[in-house]
């Protein structure tokens, strides 16, 4: 999966729910953390839903179980770092299982 | 950073900060629960709560949450409203109890209480509507 601009600042990627319990509310938690102070808006899609990643209720009501595909997509000065850290928490598995 | 205390019957506001604390996986500074038991002494809870706000408040303002409007928590709460600074949400959720958390670090209380009022409403769902879409 590479990176690839959408527009000016503006980063997508897709990522595969790994952990076994899915995108819970630890998870949730982690995504929210990762971006929360971060200048750029954040996005994670699944299909036609489109939660905000800096708001835990927001990505919860993703209901992304193991083998989700989602696509994370962030605009602003600070998209790429935030796009990386959240790939990163998705590959790890959230450090659960 | 925003302090916050949740007032509530029984341990039911303790449990509420323990178990943010186990899902957001850090222990939570500037957070205070008080339990108030049906049968308590209102001249006694009332202490209980302003200490309460005295330990979370770190300067940038104090959020009440509350069970349940019109409660014994809730109105004792209330007492401590203070225009700016110490503000109460009654109706506690997890949901809203987590944003509340995950925001307090920057905000500022008065965009902060209606952000998460508004949140907290939203965060209920039924099933049978929601999920069949």
């Amino acid at each position: 999966m590479e990176y690839f601009n959408l527009d000016s600042g503006a980063i997508s990627q897709e990522v595969v729910v790994q952990n076994r319990q899915g995108l819970h509310l630890r998870p949730a938690a982690k995504i929210v953390k990762a971006v929360a102070n971060m200048n750029c808006q954040v996005k994670i899609r699944k299909d036609n839903k489109v939660a905000n990643a800096k708001s835990i209720m927001s990505v919860t009501t993703l209901i992304a179980t193991k083998g989700t595909v989602l696509t994370i997509e962030a605009n602003g000065p600070d998209a790429a770092v935030a796009v990386a850290k959240l790939v990163k928490l998705f590959d790890d598995k959230f450090e659960e299982n | 950073m925003i302090g916050i205390v949740l007032v509530a019957h029984g341990g039911l506001g303790k449990e509420f900060i323990n178990t943010a604390s186990v899902i957001l996986g850090s222990e939570l500074k500037a957070a205070v629960g008080v339990s108030v038991d049906a049968m308590d002494d209102p001249e006694l809870v009332t202490p209980k709560i302003e200490k309460a706000i005295k330990d979370a408040d770190q300067g940038q303002g104090v959020l009440i949450f509350t069970d349940m409007f019109g409660g014994s928590p809730s109105h004792l709460a209330l007492h401590f409203l203070r225009s700016g600074h110490i503000d109460v949400i009654s109706g506690v959720n997890l949901p809203m109890l987590l944003e509340a958390f995950l925001e307090r670090e920057n905000a500022n209380l008065t965009d902060l209480v209606q952000s998460i009022k508004t949140r907290g409403q939203e965060s209920i769902s039924l099933a049978s509507e929601d999920l069949s879409r």
